[in-house]
């Protein structure tokens, strides 16, 4: 028996030993998934029942679901996470756009990239919800404010990954451009921005972890307009209403959004670097 | 035994109480201990779990913690204060209000919140008139954010209102205004708790009456204490000016707070109106001399 | 075949220069490379790496650039196709003085990596045509016909990283002869390779050259390679370099030819030691 297990395919038989973990693993994903999911709601509820906490503090997953499903269908979590997500996606185009700006200045400039390694030392390791209070000085109490701080969030993470990615681009690839009779933007499109692509990819990737939480945290801190209140304002509210399903479901429609975010991501990376064989080594 | 309470100067007598270590005189065999948490939801949860056992706060979430069945009754009163919807000069009225317009209230189930409802309902005609323009502030940021433009409107609680209309607003309404004289802040406990620890906090209504008595007949006094508590972020004759604030009254009788019931409960934030004071207060607070 | 055997001997410039004129029969040349000295700036030290390189290529002429490791070739290779500019000298293509890169001296680099990793095989060469002002069907059809040269019809769908070394020289020799270019610089395309796919690919670009038509400036630093391929050969010495000799090696027809043993001798003599057979494809 010299067989090492790497030299088995998965699922390969090992004398009936393995027969739990081969099952397992001979599962589908997404049911593997699937079954993972419905293990922890029955952990969840089983905690709920036995250990009597107050329904003030702690929500089953049954009012959860309840609540989520409510507050879906009357409007009150659709509309939270429409302000949410429409101050996000401002934020990030506005953080996107600067960062691209900011790295094209620091690629052509010394002066540029003095600035933008400074910048990004100094703010990249702050949490962007500190800076809350300076937004709201400068833009006032309304979304504006909130769009400055993810904004924020994103340009950095972005500009670093960016800056990377142009500066490791691979000196062959741009003579072949240059070869080409590639000029100005010209080289940048079609040269640089795609060869950079795992780095932007892996950057945006980075600045949207940090827009949602950043996002969500200004938001419970400081609660917009009562009437157009995003999601995190909603949970907010909800719990100084004691509408403890109501958090539940806000939360749990913060991490739905997380995974679908995550799946859109693995898609186009399964669409581009990995069909391209350039995934980022960073 | 956990007390907690928020930092403002409405929460005075229980400063007091600490600060002159009465509670552990008075009670040398338990073991007490003061939190002060900025949140007033943080120490509703706080009791719900049974992490603190004597929680001080507004009027409005405890009656929403009644309502909801968290299984509170109310201790003691602290004070009365009159709470200022102050606007800057343009705002004649609540009619003045356009949609870009802020007014600024410390948390969403907070008195103020009750109380610009009630003002939208009597000049508006709709208590959530003007929910698009409310925003959640601390009281000192809701201070400097009224200072600097950022909002229309702002309602605090002394003193920063009084520095609101200083620093160029104008009272367009009050809570007396609109409920009545009723109080601001009180102190209440779960009655399971209660049951078990009737003595003890028998006694800290005794102390909490101390300290209103003090306010109340040695103001200055009271005002040395409460620059002490501070750690000098306050000086005594500030303190001094922001405890003798006119319509402001320690006392640990409640006040008013039917009248709020009845107006939540007309406007659907909670589901019925308390039968009577005393079902949703103790009989501690009765039985105390001098009440 | 006595003049060349006496050039080879001979190592004083004035010699070289008046061998240059000599042999090519026709017209001007397509590219002339007039006392060229190249310095590049490596950290804060400027390296000097060509001191003196003149040499011309005619039209459809095969010149292999040859010298040991470090010598300076590539630099010189990376000056004609404009990505570095000499220090002084005069480097003159096609009539102009005036040399910025371009797809007229189409490059064909080293590097595996010099295929877009985005783009298929097809597209690869399609791209540049398109670039370069070509209609798209006349783009497709004319990547198609020089994928289908180099033997890679079959594989035109794939992406780069899914090429084997080999295969991956093809595209780009494929990409370079596509754009129709009248010189071709080469930057030891095969110094990567296994010997075996090496040889094979020398074949290949023999004929496909001698059917593009087309001026080939060939960097090597195998003598065997540049025998092979060239019409002559720029010997390259010393660091800073300088040209130490150019031969004429157009009428030698391979290693069975009884002159082959004795230029490839001359060659070591020239470059100061003796030709490795197996180029390691270091530099």
């Amino acid at each position: 028996m010299a067989v090492t297990s790497q030299e088995l395919r998965p699922g390969a038989d090992l004398g009936g030993t393995l027969t739990a973990r081969q099952s397992w693993s001979r599962l589908p994903a997404w049911l593997r998934r699937v079954i993972i999911l419905a293990v922890a709601v029955a952990v969840w509820e089983l905690y709920v029942k036995a250990a009597h906490v107050s329904h003030l503090v702690f929500a089953s997953p049954y009012a959860v679901a309840r609540s989520f499903v409510s507050g879906w269908l009357d409007g009150q979590i659709a509309g939270a996470t429409g302000v949410t997500l429409e101050a996000l996606a401002i934020g990030m185009a506005i953080g996107i756009g600067s960062a691209i700006v900011f790295t094209v200045l620091a690629t052509w400039t010394t002066v540029g990239q003095d600035a933008l390694m400074m910048f990004t030392s100094m703010l990249n390791p702050l949490p962007s919800i500190a800076i809350l209070p300076l937004a709201i000085i400068w833009f006032g109490l309304n979304e504006k404010a909130l769009v400055f701080v993810v904004a924020n969030a994103v340009v950095w993470p972005i500009a670093i990954n960016v800056t990377t990615g142009f500066r490791t681009v691979n000196t062959t690839l741009l003579m072949v451009g240059k070869n080409l009779g590639l000029r100005g933007w010209r080289l940048v499109r079609d040269v640089l921005l795609p060869a950079a692509l795992p780095y932007i990819i892996s950057g945006v990737k980075v600045a949207w972890a940090f827009a949602w939480r950043t996002i969500i945290a200004s938001e419970l801190v400081f609660g917009t307009a009562g009437g157009s209140g995003g999601l995190g304002y909603f949970i907010n509210k909800s719990q100084y209403f004691l509408n403890i399903p109501d958090v539940f479901a806000g939360l749990v429609t913060i991490a739905v959004i997380g995974i679908i975010v995550e799946v859109g991501f693995n898609m186009l990376e399964r669409r581009t670097v990995i069909r391209w064989g350039m995934q980022a080594t960073s | 035994m956990t007390i907690a309470l928020q930092p403002d100067l409405g929460y005075s007598p229980l400063y007091i109480v600490e600060q002159e270590g009465w509670l552990k005189k008075a009670l040398p065999n338990v073991n007490v201990k003061w939190q002060v948490l900025n949140s007033g939801s943080a120490i509703e949860t706080g009791m719900i779990t049974n992490h603190i056992q004597v929680g001080a706060g507004g009027i409005a979430p405890f009656l929403l913690g009644v309502n909801k069945g968290v299984g509170w009754k109310l201790l003691s009163s602290l004070d009365e204060e009159n709470l200022w919807l102050v606007c800057k000069p343009n705002i004649k009225s609540l009619k003045d209000i356009t949609s870009t317009d802020r007014i600024s209230v410390v948390a969403p189930t907070s008195i103020q919140a009750i109380d610009l409802k009630k003002a939208a309902k009597t000049v508006l005609g709709n208590p959530n008139a003007l929910d698009p323009n409310m925003v959640i502030l601390s009281h000192p940021v809701s201070y400097q954010a009224f200072k600097a433009g950022r909002t229309t409107c702002a309602l605090d609680a002394p003193p920063f209102e009084q520095e609101e209309v200083a620093a160029g607003g104008h009272v367009v309404t009050s809570s007396y205004q609109l409920f009545g004289t009723s109080t601001f802040n009180s102190t209440f406990v779960l009655t399971k708790y209660y049951q078990s620890h009737q003595q003890e906090l028998k006694i800290l209504v005794q102390q909490i009456k101390r300290a209103v008595n003090l306010l109340n007949s040695d103001p200055k006094k009271a005002a040395t204490i409460i620059a002490a508590y501070e750690k000098g972020k306050l000086s005594e004759a500030d303190a001094l000016k922001d405890l003798t604030v006119k319509g402001t009254h320690w006392t640990i009788v409640p006040h008013g707070y039917l009248t709020y019931a009845k107006f939540m409960h007309s406007i659907g934030l909670i589901s019925s109106v308390p039968r009577s004071m005393s079902s949703i207060e103790l009989p501690t607070l009765k039985a105390t001399p001098g009440n | 075949m006595k003049n060349q055997q006496s050039d080879v001997s001979s190592r004083s410039q004035p010699d070289v220069k008046a061998k240059e004129d000599g042999p090519v029969t026709s017209s001007a040349p397509l590219l002339s490379v007039e006392h060229v000295k190249i310095s590049y700036r490596l950290k804060n030290t400027l390296v000097q790496a060509v001191d003196d390189a003149t040499f011309t290529v005619m039209p459809e002429e095969k010149v292999m650039l040859i010298g040991p490791s470090g010598c300076g070739k590539s630099t010189i290779l990376k000056a004609v196709a404009g990505f570095i500019e000499p220090v002084s000298g005069r480097i003159s293509f096609a009539g102009s003085t005036n040399i910025t890169p371009g797809p007229d001296r189409a490059v064909v680099f080293q590097e595996f990596d010099q295929l877009f990793p985005w783009r298929t095989v097809l597209d690869n060469v399609v791209y540049p045509l398109r670039v370069t002002g070509r209609s798209k069907p006349e783009a497709m059809a004319q990547a198609t016909t020089f994928i289908e040269m180099v033997g890679l019809g079959p594989a035109r769908t794939r992406f780069p990283h899914q090429l084997s070394g080999g295969m991956k020289q093809r595209v780009a020799i494929a990409r370079a002869l596509a754009l129709g270019p009248p010189m071709l610089l080469m930057d030891e395309p095969f110094g990567s390779l296994d010997a075996i796919t090496r040889t094979r690919l020398q074949g290949d670009l023999n004929r496909l050259a001698e059917r593009a038509k087309v001026a080939l400036l060939f960097v090597t630093h195998s003598i065997d390679e540049a025998l092979l391929l060239g019409h002559r050969v720029v010997v390259l010495q010393g660091a800073p370099s300088t040209v130490a000799a150019v031969v004429d090696v157009r009428d030698i027809n391979g290693p069975d030819d009884p002159h082959y043993r004795s230029i490839r001798r001359s060659l070591e003599d020239l470059l100061g030691a003796p030709g490795e057979e197996e180029p390691d494809g270091g530099n």
